[in-house]
Order: structure tokens, then C-alpha cells, then sequence
């Protein structure tokens, strides 16, 4: 029995999720990332967390690959724009009556005596009718609809059975038939100043029919219609709720079946529906948010997912930082994209090259990547092969804390040694820049350390460090450089590839950039002479 | 209820050229339009819409003539009822907004209240001056208005500005909405007597005072059930608007021409109705034929040329700098122009064949490119009129492809206009190409026409035949600026 769209099994939905943002959010910036996801527009630019209390599912990576895969595959076909532009007006239309029905709960046990009144109930009523309609509408068309995943399968199975169901068949019929005496209603105000009456209509002559057709033989070519709009709500509701009640005590039989009608119906909608409706957004908000990177050509891709006992091949082509690439859409600076690949027995990648060269946009995309793959998005990238990991244990250099007294060699070690306590044997680990403040032989006394224990957890890491050594750590280790062009200026490329340490690479790129390289000198040379 | 002055009924609107704008710019049509107009904007759209849609039959340049010249005989009718459709400029608009319907509806029973009086006056100008019309087009606009604009249909109209004057005491129908909200508010008619079935009807009675919620309530629903009352009026309104514009429209063209003929008259020049011919006519006469706009410019009389030319595909003109060539293109495509639009021409006489459209390409002053990037402009216009030529077109060339050395600019000039011609497009070039001009010494179906330079250098402006000469008169020019100029500043 179908039950959530973004698990397989009842029992997954009900374990516990993280609450807040894991601590990599703020280092990967994927807070950047899903704090635009979770938020909307809302009128006048405002922007609103929106309601459809989806952190929990975006903060918490997956333990089980079969769930990734559950929302790889809805995530899939959802990408299919006239599908996604279905399921998302029949979601929206659905979370519209679930706020409106919470006005009207609202209203009608509220302590102001005035709200409970028939225009509460009409609004029910109307709820009502939207939802059967939207039901309905939906079902036909996911049955008419050949759908691959097990997820959006299961949901259309359990639309089509809940619309064929007899209670939901008896609460469409009074619905239609209520409505049907409601429209027969028809009366007269008399607006004078201060007072207003009622009565049935009876039949008087409409004042204005018949102005027109005297003037219309005037008319030109083009027709232009004037109707300004009104909206047809009152001003003033609580008068709106005194003119029915005057009008239905003119038809008291109509009126008492709509009070019964919502005594029956105060709750009307499925759980289940309403789930999927709100989960639905997981993926929605995701293309969304990703949707104007494609435009501009970036790949995403669906990675295949590696068992943790087997990290055989790691691989991404063509990857890039997420948060970087949103942050770029507006200055249309172009996103450079980066490979990686580990092969048995490499685990580490070890980063070195030019500063401002891309390192640390590399360790951050690897990282978000992972953290991506592992709650069953697609991930940025042409292809990919990644590691279910349960947490993504980040190092990134941070401002000296003050209120600490600590130096900043013994914070960076604290900090190193907590994240080693709490990691676990499926956990990723990201150093950015460890041992920066501290001498030459120290920082490479520690960072052997440091490989080693990160060495011995034996899942996949990223080491972004100047210290060249720790690239040739062991078997484990891959180094890879950013690189600079050799246009003579050592102009920065951001490319991020499989090199072996050049310790020359930075202190080139500077010489270069002041003319200062042994080519450049000669020919400076040469000319004094 | 539409006028039709412009065209017969049922017959339809003739194609607009397709490069209006630069035959407006080339030909000068600016400071014609502004004489036609005299500072009515209406008037100078109409003419140039009429201008720059050339007719392609006789029968309807006939009816435009027989319908000016009607008006020529009874202007101060034509001008009246003008007054009457222009006295539109001086109506303010107004808009519909939500927060101000009560406002928007008196204005618009204001407005139909002046309409109509503008109606009434349309109506009396028919009455008295209808037998002095004998044309088709305006006979059958006063029938119109005649039938129309009754006694009894000012009456009908009067019956609805009457009832809607007052805002007050509304009775209202409405029905229920999706939420069971009142909607569909309806104006009802109040019978006699209703009052005494409604005084003692349940009543919501608000405190005026204490209550400003529910009085601003009232009035949203107030302005509900007015504001289609409202839509409607000015609906009609609008049809009334438009009704207006259309007759103004249709007239407009006809002021236009006593404007421009009147302005003529006041200098001396002559103004002729042209004889039109038939499109496979390839000849044509002009006696007098003047530049209209260089006239309104100086504001005096100018030079007019003449000839008689049969069976002419290309007219080749030569000669000197600033002898008046551009002058006499002008005047040629001028007249094309307003012969095709019904209208009288600058000239004593101009008798031409119709054109199925009208094309110019002159070469740019002041042009800044650099010589390649020059010829590239010019050849991408070519191409633009290429796109739209046609056999039985006519195209005025004004010192094309001189942006390149004479003889590439010859030999592509020549197989661009060898092309024209034998494609029964009738050809009007202007060239300072020598090696292209004389090509066609010799050549039948072409005549060539020379800037006239009389013995003592002094120009007469008069283009005559001629064939080409070698050398433009650069000097002439130097001469008259440099060495006259000192000689009228020493005297």
C-alpha cells in the first residue's frame, strides 16, 4: 500500500531525521543551496520558508541505497515537463484547499461566536468541490499516463482506488446536489444610505441590458472591453455573513442541508493525498532550482551508488560547485567543471596548486555531490559514481574564535580530533587548509597524522593542503592540481586535474604575473643591454 | 456605420508600401504631409497612410477624384464637419479604476451627453448642405447620417442618460458565489410602487457614525452593481469615440488636399488632377512638373520641368552638381505618389501609367563608414527593395553605388538596372557613373536627361534631354561659394 513518495516503505518515513542542518552545510555552502530550495516568493519579492515542512527530508542522507534509488526514479520522470506541470498544479491546487481548510477549521471553533456562520460553510462546500474535482481530474490523467517509477506507480494506483472508493463517491454526490440547490438561490438588495434589505428576486427588468445594442451600430473594427475588476468578496464579512442569513431565512430548507453537510465533512481530506502533495515538493523545488543551470548548459546527472563495503570506482565528469554556479546565473560568469576518479586502492584526494586556482570550489562540489546523492537528487555532472555516506565530516578553515583563548593550531586540532571521534566507517572526510598557522616541519609532523587516521577510516576523502608531501602520503593518496594556462601570464583556469606536486606551480604563476620568469627576465634583459 | 470617402464600399484597403519610411525620407514627404495637415496630427496621419498606399486602379483614383472634387466645391461643409470629429482632441480621458467608479460613471453619462450633441450636429450639417453634394461617396454619407441619426434615435438615447443620472437607492439582484459570498450584482428596474413592498423588509440598518467598515461596504457593493452599468456606458462611449475618429479619418484626406491646394495657389504654382493610365503604359508627359516640399521650403514658386517620353523603360539624368537632379526625382516619385493616392500633383500637367509600388534608393549623406563597410549599407538596402519588387514597379535611384570606384560601381549599377528594366520595372536613375551611363547611348526604350548649364555656368535648375557629359561641375560649384561669395562680400 502506497504511502509516501519519498519512501519505499511506511516504516523508513517513521524513522527519525535530523532537524537542523548537518554541520557540512555551512562549509559545503550547501546551506545557500537549500535555503533557496525551502524558500518561496512570496508577493512583493518577499521571501517565506514555505510551509511544506520538507528540511527534514533534504537534511538527512539516506542509509539505504534502495531508497536513493526510489527517488532517483521519481525524480527521473519528473523531469519530464509536461508530467512535472501536471502533478504540480494538481499539488498546488491541493495545498491551496488545505490552507483554506484551515481557515475554515479556524473559523468554525473559533471563540468569536459571528465566524461560525453558512459563509464558513460555503467555503467548505467550495473546498470540497475543488478537491473531488482535483482528485478526479489527477487520477484520469496518471491512469492515462504509462509511469515508469515505483513511487508515482504506486500513488496513481492508490489515487484510482481512493476515487473509485464509495465514501468518497458519497461526499462527491451531496456535494453536487447542495451546490445545485444553492445556485437556484437568487435575491434582491436595496442599498440606501445606512440600510440595506433583502428579499427574493422577482422578476424585475435588468437597468442597464439593451443600453449597448443603441449604441453599437457606432461601432468601429476593434472591440475593446472596459470591465474593471471588482473582486466579488465583501469588504466587510461579518456584514457579508448577516445579508445570507437574511437571505437563507428565505430558504431555510437549503440552508439546513448545508449545515449538516459540514458537520459531516469538518475533515474531509485523505492523509495520504495530502502527503504526497506536500513531499511532492522535495522534487518540484529541486528542478525548479535547478532548472535555470541547465538552461545555461550545466550537466546534472544521476549517480550510480557504491555498497560501503565497496568503493571500487569513484568517479564525476564534468562536476561543479552547486552554490557557486546559482550565485553565477546573474553575472553569467561561466562555470568551470572538473572531473575526478578513484580506482582501488585510492581513496584520498590530495589537492595542491595555485591559490584563487579552484581548490577549495573542488573540495566543496565533491562534498555537495555526496551529500546530493546520498538523499536521492541528481547530482551536478555530466556522469557519476559516488559513496553512500553517512555524514560528510568537513574541516574548513575558520576566523580565529576569540572567545575560545585558544590558539588557532590547537582549534584546528580540537576540531580535527572531534570530527575523527564522531566519524564512522562510512564517513567522508573534507580538510580544507589544515595547519596553516604553524611552522613548516609541524604542519607536516601533523598532516602525516592526519592521513593516517583519515587513511585508516578508508572511505573517500578530499585533502585541500600546500603542504606538496601529503600528496604522495601512500597508495591511497591521488594528487590532483589546479593549474594555470601557460599563456606566459599563468592566468588561472580553475581546472582541477591529475597532476603529480609541482611546487613550483604558485610561486610561478606570481613570477609570471610580474614578468618575472626566467624567459620573461631574459628578453626584459636583453633589451636593456 | 462607417463613411466611405476613401474607398467605394466593399472595395478593399491597397497595400501600404513596404518601405514607406524611406520613401517618406527620400521623397521629402515630411514637409508635404506638415502643408496638408496644417498642425492637425489626424489629418497628417490620414494623408500619409493615403500617400503611401498607392491605388492600383483607375475606377478607384476616379472615385477619390469625384469625392475631392466635391469637396473642393463645398469646403466649408467638409471643413464644419471636420470641426465637428476634431473637437475629439479636446475630450480628457479618463480611467476606470476600482477605487473611483462612482466618479467614472458620471463621467461617462457626461461623456455620451456630449457625443451626442456632436451627433446632433453632424446631423444638421446633413440637412442643410446635403443637395449641394453630388459625388457618390459624400451622398450616400449624408443618407446615413440622415437615416441613422433620427428624431426618434436621440430620443431612445435621451431615455438612458435620463435613467441613469441617479445613484442612489440602487435595487440590486445578485445570486451566490463559490463560497456562498453574493455575486453577480445586477441593476433592477424599480417598478411603481415597490416601496410598499419593501418598507417592511428585514432590514441591516449600520451606524453611519460609529461604523465606517460597513459604510465603506456599502459603497464596494454599490460600485459593484454600478460598475457594468458603468463598463457599458463607456463602451458606448468608446463606439462613439471611434465612430468619430472614422468619419475624421475619412475626411481628413480631403482637407489635406484644399490645405495643400490653397497653400499652392498662395505661391503661384500650379496644381493639376493627374491623368492616370493604365499599367502597361510605359509613357508619360509632365509640363511644370515641380518639387511640392523644395516649394513649401522656400515658400515661393520653383523651377518646373517638361517632356513627353513614350515607350521609356529608363530614364537616365546626368549633369552638374546641385542642378536641381535630386530635385526632379523628387518631384517625379512626388507626383507618382499623389497621383496614386487620388490627389491633385504639383505640376500643370502630369500624365503617367499606375505603378504597382514605388521604391527609392538614394545614396546617404554624411555617411561615416568606411568605403567597404559604405557599399556593404548600400547594397543590404538594394537587397531589402529587391525583396520586395515586382513587375510594373518603378525605382528612383539617386546616385547609387558611388561608395566604390566608378567602375565596379558602374558595372554592378548597370547589372542591377539591366535587370530592373528587362523585368518591366520602369527605372529612374541618377548617376555620376559615366562608364554605367553611357552604356546605354544608343539603347532603346531609355531617354537621357541632363542637368541644364547654360553658357555662363550659371544653372537654371531645368533638367532637359540630354546625354551624359563627362565632368560633374564640382567647379562651378567652388566657384559660385568661393569666388561670388567674396565678390558679394566686397560689394
Amino acid at each position: 500500500m502506497f504511502y509516501s513518495i519519498l519512501f519505499p516503505t511506511r516504516e523508513q518515513h517513521e524513522k527519525p531525521r535530523l532537524e537542523r542542518e548537518p554541520d557540512y552545510f555551512k562549509d559545503l555552502n550547501l546551506d545557500q543551496v537549500f535555503n533557496a530550495i525551502l524558500t518561496e516568493e512570496k508577493a512583493f519579492g518577499k521571501k517565506e520558508k514555505n510551509s511544506f515542512g520538507l528540511e527534514g527530508f533534504f537534511y538527512t542522507p539516506l542509509d539505504d541505497p534502495e531508497i536513493v534509488v526510489y527517488r532517483q526514479e521519481v525524480l527521473r520522470e519528473l523531469e519530464d515537463d509536461s508530467l512535472r506541470g501536471q502533478i504540480a498544479f494538481f499539488a498546488m491546487s491541493l495545498n491551496m484547499i488545505e490552507a483554506a481548510m484551515a481557515y475554515v477549521h479556524d473559523s468554525l471553533t473559533s471563540l468569536q461566536k459571528w465566524r461560525d456562520n453558512y459563509l464558513t460553510r460555503g467555503q467548505l462546500l467550495d473546498c470540497v468541490e475543488k478537491y473531488c474535482q482535483a482528485v478526479i481530474q489527477f487520477s484520469s490523467f496518471l491512469s492515462g499516463t504509462g509511469l515508469k517509477s515505483a513511487g508515482l506507480r504506486g500513488f496513481a494506483e492508490y489515487l484510482k482506488s481512493y476515487v473509485e472508493s464509495a465514501p468518497f463517491n458519497e461526499m462527491l454526490g451531496r456535494a453536487k446536489k447542495l451546490r445545485e440547490e444553492l445556485s437556484k438561490v437568487e435575491f434582491c438588495m436595496l442599498i440606501k444610505f445606512g440600510s440595506i434589505r433583502v428579499r427574493r428576486y422577482e422578476g424585475q427588468e435588468d437597468l442597464v441590458k439593451g443600453l449597448l445594442n443603441t449604441f453599437s451600430k457606432f461601432k468601429q473594427d476593434e472591440e475593446r472591453s472596459f470591465n474593471v475588476y471588482l473582486p466579488e468578496y465583501a469588504q466587510d464579512i461579518k456584514m457579508e455573513a448577516n445579508l445570507l442569513n437574511m437571505v437563507a431565512a428565505y430558504y431555510t430548507d437549503v440552508f439546513s442541508d448545508l449545515y449538516s453537510f459540514a458537520g459531516k465533512y469538518f475533515y474531509f481530506e485523505d492523509e495520504t493525498i495530502v502527503r504526497f502533495t506536500n513531499e511532492i515538493h522535495f522534487y518540484l523545488s529541486w528542478l525548479k532550482y535547478i532548472a535555470p543551470l541547465k538552461q545555461t548548459g550545466l550537466p546534472f546527472c544521476y549517480p550510480s551508488i557504491c555498497g560501503c563495503e565497496d568503493p571500487a570506482c569513484l568517479y564525476s565528469r564534468e562536476g561543479f560547485d552547486l552554490a557557486l554556479a546559482a550565485r553565477s546565473l546573474d553575472s553569467r560568469h561561466e562555470i568551470v567543471t572538473n572531473d575526478f576518479e578513484l580506482n582501488y586502492p585510492e581513496r584520498i584526494i590530495v589537492v595542491t596548486g595555485a591559490n584563487q586556482g579552484g581548490k577549495t570550489t573542488f573540495a566543496r562540489a565533491f562534498g555537495q555531490m555526496h551529500h546530493l546523492a546520498a538523499i536521492g537528487l541528481s547530482v551536478p555532472g555530466r556522469a557519476a559514481s559516488l559513496y553512500l555516506c553517512d555524514n560528510i565530516m568537513t574541516h574548513f578553515e575558520r576566523e580565529e574564535n576569540i572567545d575560545t583563548l585558544n590558539g588557532k593550531l590547537q582549534d584546528d586540532l580540537m576540531r580535527l580530533h572531534d570530527l575523527l571521534q564522531r566519524a564512522t566507517s562510512r564517513s567522508i572526510f573534507i580538510v580544507n587548509e589544515i595547519f596553516v598557522s604553524t611552522t613548516l616541519t609541524d604542519a607536516l609532523v601533523l598532516g602525516g597524522h592526519m592521513m593516517d587516521a583519515i587513511a585508516s577510516l578508508g572511505t573517500p576523502s578530499v585533502v585541500v593542503t600546500f603542504l606538496d608531501e601529503l600528496a604522495l602520503h601512500g597508495p591511497e593518496t591521488v594528487s590532483m592540481m589546479s593549474i594555470v594556462s601557460d599563456d606566459g601570464l599563468a592566468t588561472r583556469t580553475f581546472k582541477i586535474i591529475r597532476k603529480p606536486p609541482d611546487g613550483l606551480a604558485y610561486a610561478m604563476y606570481l613570477a609570471g604575473k610580474h614578468g618575472l620568469t626566467y624567459k620573461q627576465l631574459k628578453s626584459r634583459l636583453g633589451k636593456e643591454q | 456605420m462607417r463613411a466611405h470617402l476613401m474607398y467605394r464600399e466593399n472595395d478593399a484597403k491597397a497595400k501600404a508600401s513596404p518601405t514607406g519610411l524611406t520613401l517618406k525620407s527620400d521623397l521629402e514627404l515630411g514637409r508635404l504631409l506638415e502643408a496638408m495637415a496644417d498642425g492637425d496630427k489626424a489629418i497628417y496621419a490620414a494623408c500619409e497612410d493615403a500617400l503611401l498606399r498607392p491605388l492600383q486602379s483607375l475606377e478607384a483614383i476616379k472615385y477619390r477624384h469625384d469625392t475631392l472634387a466635391d469637396a473642393m466645391k463645398n469646403r466649408d461643409a467638409v471643413r464644419r464637419m471636420y470641426i465637428i470629429t476634431a473637437q475629439l482632441d479636446n475630450i480628457q480621458t479618463y480611467y476606470m479604476s476600482p477605487s473611483r467608479m462612482a466618479e467614472a460613471f458620471q463621467m461617462s453619462v457626461e461623456l455620451l451627453r456630449i457625443y451626442t450633441k456632436f451627433l446632433k450636429d453632424l446631423r444638421e450639417v446633413a440637412d442643410r448642405r446635403m443637395q449641394d453634394f453630388s459625388s457618390e461617396a459624400f451622398k450616400n454619407l449624408f443618407e446615413m447620417l440622415r437615416r441613422e441619426l433620427s428624431d426618434e434615435y436621440f430620443a431612445e438615447v435621451a431615455s438612458f442618460t435620463d435613467e441613469l443620472k441617479n445613484l442612489d437607492n440602487l435595487l440590486i439582484s445578485a445570486r451566490l458565489g463559490s463560497n456562498l459570498q453574493s455575486v453577480d450584482y445586477t441593476l433592477r428596474r424599480k417598478e411603481k410602487g415597490f416601496w410598499l413592498r419593501w418598507k417592511l423588509t428585514p432590514a441591516i440598518t449600520i451606524n453611519v457614525e460609529k461604523d465606517p467598515e460597513a459604510v465603506s461596504d456599502l459603497i464596494m457593493r454599490r460600485d459593484r452593481a454600478t460598475s457594468e452599468a458603468t463598463s457599458i456606458l463607456k463602451q458606448a462611449a468608446k463606439y462613439l469615440e471611434d465612430f468619430f475618429n472614422m468619419l475624421r479619418g475619412e475626411l481628413a484626406f480631403y482637407v489635406g488636399c484644399i490645405n495643400l491646394t490653397e497653400r499652392m495657389q498662395e505661391y503661384g504654382l500650379p496644381v493639376c488632377m493627374p491623368e492616370p493610365q493604365p499599367h502597361d503604359s510605359w509613357d508619360r508627359i509632365w509640363t511644370g512638373l515641380y518639387d511640392v516640399s523644395l516649394a513649401l521650403t522656400k515658400e515661393s514658386a520653383v523651377v518646373g520641368n517638361d517632356l513627353a517620353a513614350s515607350d521609356t523603360r529608363l530614364y537616365i539624368i546626368t549633369g552638374a552638381n546641385q542642378g536641381g537632379k535630386s530635385t526632379f526625382l523628387r518631384s517625379m516619385g512626388q507626383a507618382q505618389l499623389m497621383m496614386q493616392c487620388g490627389m491633385p500633383v504639383g505640376a500643370e500637367r502630369f500624365k503617367a501609367p499606375l505603378r504597382r509600388a514605388l521604391f527609392t534608393h538614394f545614396k546617404k549623406e554624411e555617411d561615416n563608414y568606411m568605403k567597404s563597410g559604405r557599399l556593404d549599407e548600400e547594397l543590404k538596402r538594394l537587397s531589402v527593395i529587391a525583396d520586395h519588387l515586382e513587375p510594373g514597379a518603378m525605382v528612383l535611384f539617386n546616385e547609387s553605388l558611388t561608395s566604390t570606384n566608378e567602375r565596379e560601381g558602374s558595372e554592378i549599377c548597370y547589372q542591377i538596372t539591366q535587370a530592373l528594366i528587362e523585368s518591366d520595372i520602369e527605372v529612374f536613375s541618377v548617376t555620376h557613373l559615366y562608364a554605367f551611363a553611357i552604356r546605354y547611348l544608343g539603347a532603346e526604350k531609355t531617354r537621357f536627361l541632363l542637368a541644364e548649364r547654360r553658357e555662363d555656368s550659371e544653372r537654371t535648375f531645368k533638367i532637359l534631354p540630354g546625354e551624359p557629359l563627362k565632368t560633374a561641375y564640382g567647379e562651378d560649384l567652388y566657384n559660385q561659394i568661393f569666388v561670388r561669395g567674396m565678390a558679394a562680400l566686397a560689394d
